[in-house]
């Protein structure tokens, strides 16, 4: 059976939005992106803290194959003399190739990594602390 | 069309395509430089007694230090005996390199001759390996 409610919502007062519910969701929102920052800026930080710490731990090791690998030796000797990249590219390519030290390469490149990460996230979070201070003015002034 | 790569979709579908097509290169990369170099240490450590006249440490055998580059040696010439040199790289491992009419070799940026080589020089050696363990040298280039 279809009533009409019209009349009696007319009688009604119209809706009014909670005065603070604008502010009550702007400040969800940011406590979510803050705690999602906080949770990527702390990984970044422990891998940052876990790779310097292997790279400490690790250091006599990539020290000793740091020493016994040519390969700085062949990168150096191509730059001061680029005659001999030109007249033998393919087995110094491949003398690189054999010679590369894997071990130190790859923890340098998790040190950058994590070292990169940290940067972005904290930059990240300066930028959040930044917007929630001109939006926090904008509210109270 | 445009619309179609700019799509988020696609363009986290070129991203993973990147990064696979990247990361099977790179493997395909190192198990063949791997292989060179097995096959290499394989006749290397086969014809140790004959290239250098004494056995790998107790029968043969010596702790692992690493596979001789088999590509390339830089290191300190130990021997010169006509067209046989005797390269100890960096990590100790001897190489057996042979000069033929073919070899470039270089004294710093000048022209040289085998004559310029002699033991206890700093050579950086590059060639291919032969199937008897050793290096056919294309080009040394002593740092002089």
């Amino acid at each position: 059976m279809d009533t009409d409610h019209r009349p009696l919502l007319s009688r009604l007062p119209f809706p009014e939005t909670p005065p603070s519910l604008y502010e009550r969701v702007m400040h969800a929102i940011d406590r979510a992106r803050t705690s999602r920052l906080r949770a990527r800026f702390a990984l970044a930080v422990s891998g940052f803290v876990v790779s310097i710490g292997a790279a400490v731990a690790s250091w006599s090791a990539v020290w000793t194959e740091l020493r016994e690998s040519s390969f700085v030796d062949f990168v150096r000797l191509a730059a001061s003399d680029p005659d001999i990249v030109f007249m033998n590219a393919k087995d110094l390519l491949l003398g690189l190739a054999e010679t590369i030290p894997l071990g130190t390469v790859l923890l340098v490149l998790l040190v950058a990594f994590c070292g990169v990460g940290v940067a972005a996230f904290a930059d990240a979070w300066r930028d959040l602390r930044r917007t929630r201070f001109i939006h926090y003015s904008s509210i109270t002034n | 069309m445009s619309e179609f790569i700019k799509s988020k979709s696609v363009q986290v579908l070129l991203t993973v395509l990147a990064a696979l097509i990247l990361l099977v290169a790179s493997f395909t990369a190192g198990v063949s430089v791997g292989e060179r170099k097995a096959r290499h240490f394989s006749k290397w450590s086969e014809n140790y007694p004959r290239m250098f006249g004494t056995e790998r440490g107790f029968r043969g055998m010596t702790p692992f230090r690493g596979a001789p580059d088999a590509h390339g040696a830089f290191g300190k010439i130990l021997s010169v005996s006509g067209s046989d040199i005797v390269v100890q790289g960096k990590d100790g491992v001897e190489q057996n390199v042979l000069v033929s009419s073919s070899t470039e070799i270089r004294v710093g940026r000048e022209r040289g001759g085998i004559d310029d080589i002699r033991p206890g020089d700093q050579a950086a050696v590059f060639g291919a390996p032969n199937e008897e363990g050793q290096i056919d040298a294309r080009l040394i280039r002593l740092m002089k």
